[in-house]
């Protein structure tokens, strides 16, 4: 039956033998074509997914704010209306896979823009993602600056990040590309990995989720530098206030478990490392953030506040310097920060005042 | 009507206006776009430039504009514009032969007319009615395989009935509503001639 054989293609149950047979037949048979168009029609404007959610309203808002209406300076504008036409040949020719040598000719050509940059910059309590014109994802943290080059399509591309990102990148022949960070840089081919990496945080904690990456210091490409290499569910945590030590070559640690920062630091002490590798993690606690959840294990609320700060856009003083060390796990998506506070408080009881935008923890008496 | 707010909103900057056109409108116009340009991540992009150029266009919006349609019809032009670089560009000729002969089919049925008036502002009122005319049974199922993206086998396992029978009933749906459409699109453009 004609209409159900229309049926199967639009929802993509034939073979690829049958699919050709079936694009054959549309142009051979005009009544046929004009069934299926109607059909098509039909479907089309009863195509309505939203409990599939393609992708979240809130970050497609954020990631056209961030794109066409933050004047600020830092962040770069990007052109008006249309895609421009070559990015587009750009994705339709590397996702159809072919004439890809064309393509790499053509943009030789440009390389005068191989040099542009784009910098996208989010505030506290703001996520954003990007698409490269590669295919490439982004998810961008709070308080984070990336700059990517505009033409994606040399042999070496470097991206900057100062905070936290996570990347999925695609894969192309001969395409090397780095993240640079403050201290260390993450060495890629193509593969999907978190990077956390803010100026005020005193480590640089990389984690992979699928591919290989290698992490080199950042006087990189001189020979016999020692790299570190990742293999999923693996993380490193660069640890920067053994900074001298950091610009002569990595002194790395594999530990079996799965510990909280302070005890890596401690191992690092011990071991006289400063980067520690663990073998085996949940990369979900690192990367839930681009879900839109705050996860945190076993960390002392004096990290946990940063993480708070960034995430809910405000000011948090710590008054109490036992209460800095408690420890707390969990996560948080739709609390406020009062809900959130209101949480933390429970296992671990403690006085808070919510400001403007500043929040002040203080030690809770009892009175016996 | 909701809209008349929210024009007056976005006429005013808010960018709430346009958070909630994104909340509204983005998943839409998203699926939309995707039915025709195959790749998600061009279709998103059409979706954003879309919603950039409804942005650029905010103070000329009238109040009996009706936010969607208008949309669409941007989504819509921006997609052929697309469609038509694919169709004539020699770089993506030689690219894999079915998905492009696919996009080529998909540019002549966007390109047809009756869009112009199928993304009318009544339009959606009317597609709704019908919906909910088709037999009960018909109808839920198409819902859940359209509005709620289960697959035929969720549904067959759902309603205890066959793939087979699953497949037929949004079989007739379709045909319901594409006698129903035709119908009404016929009446429209008698409508629109002058």
């Amino acid at each position: 039956m004609d209409e159900n054989t229309i049926l199967q293609f639009l929802q993509n149950k034939l073979s690829p033998a049958e699919r050709k047979a079936f694009l054959d037949r549309i142009e051979a048979d005009a009544s046929f074509r004009a069934l299926f168009k109607e059909i098509k029609t039909v479907w089309s404007v009863t195509s309505d997914n939203e409990a599939k959610v393609f992708s979240d309203p809130e970050t497609e808002f954020r990631t056209f704010r961030y794109r066409n209406l933050m004047n600020d300076e830092r962040s770069v504008k990007r052109k008006n209306a249309f895609i421009p036409f070559l990015k587009v040949a750009a994705i339709v020719v590397v996702s159809f896979g072919l004439a890809f040598l064309a393509f790499s000719l053509l943009e030789n050509k440009k390389s005068s823009t191989d040099l542009v940059y784009t910098e996208i910059e989010t505030r506290a309590g703001e996520k954003s993602q990007i698409t490269l014109p590669d295919g490439s994802k982004i998810w961008i943290n709070a308080c984070t600056k990336l700059r990517y080059p505009n033409n994606l399509q040399q042999r070496e591309i470097e991206l900057y990040l100062d905070g936290e990102a996570f990347f999925d990148l695609k894969k192309i022949p001969d395409r090397r590309i780095t993240v640079r960070t403050s201290q260390i840089n993450v060495k890629v081919l193509g593969t999907a990995f978190n990077v956390k990496s803010y100026k005020d945080d005193d480590v640089i904690e990389t984690t992979l989720v699928r591919g290989k990456i290698e992490i080199e210091n950042q006087t990189g490409k001189k020979a016999g530098n020692k790299t570190v290499t990742l293999k999923p569910n693996q993380s490193a945590t660069f640890i920067k206030s053994s900074n001298n030590l950091s610009l002569k070559e990595f002194n790395e640690v594999r530990i079996n478990t799965t510990e909280d920062l302070d005890n890596l630091k401690k191992i690092a002490t011990s071991k006289n490392s400063n980067l520690v590798v663990m073998n085996s993690v949940n990369p979900e606690t690192q990367t839930s953030w681009k879900e839109g959840r705050l996860s945190f294990r076993k960390e002392t609320f004096e990290n946990l506040a940063k993480m708070l700060e960034r995430w809910y856009d405000i000011k948090i003083e710590i008054k109490d310097q036992e209460l800095k060390k408690s420890r707390f796990s969990g996560s948080f998506d739709k609390e406020t920060i009062e809900q959130a506070l209101q949480a933390l408080s429970y296992p671990v009881p403690f006085k808070y005042k919510i400001e403007k935008d500043s929040v002040l923890i203080f030690r809770k008496i009892t009175l016996k | 009507m909701k809209d008349l707010h929210l024009i007056a909103a976005l006429k005013t900057d808010k960018e709430d206006a346009l958070r909630d056109i994104f909340h509204l409108h983005f998943n839409k116009l998203h699926s939309f776009a995707t039915e025709f340009i195959i790749d998600r991540e061009i279709a998103r992009e059409i979706v954003h430039d879309s919603i950039l150029r409804f942005w650029q266009h905010r103070h000329h919006l009238n109040d009996e504009t009706n936010i969607r349609a208008y949309l669409l019809k941007i989504v819509r032009n921006l997609c052929l514009n697309y469609l038509k670089k694919v169709k004539d560009d020699p770089l993506v000729i030689k690219t894999e032969d079915e998905i492009k002969r696919e996009l080529d089919l998909n540019y002549e049925v966007l390109s047809d007319v009756n869009w112009d008036s199928v993304l009318v502002n009544e339009f959606e009122d009317v597609l709704k009615q019908i919906i909910n005319s088709l037999p009960e049974k018909c109808r839920r199922i198409f819902e859940l395989s359209r509005y709620e993206n289960l697959s035929n086998l969720e549904i067959s396992q759902n309603l205890n009935i066959s793939i087979k029978t699953v497949e037929g009933h949004i079989t007739e749906a379709l045909k319901i509503l594409r006698h129903k459409l035709s119908k009404y699109l016929t009446i429209l453009l008698c409508l629109l001639l002058p």
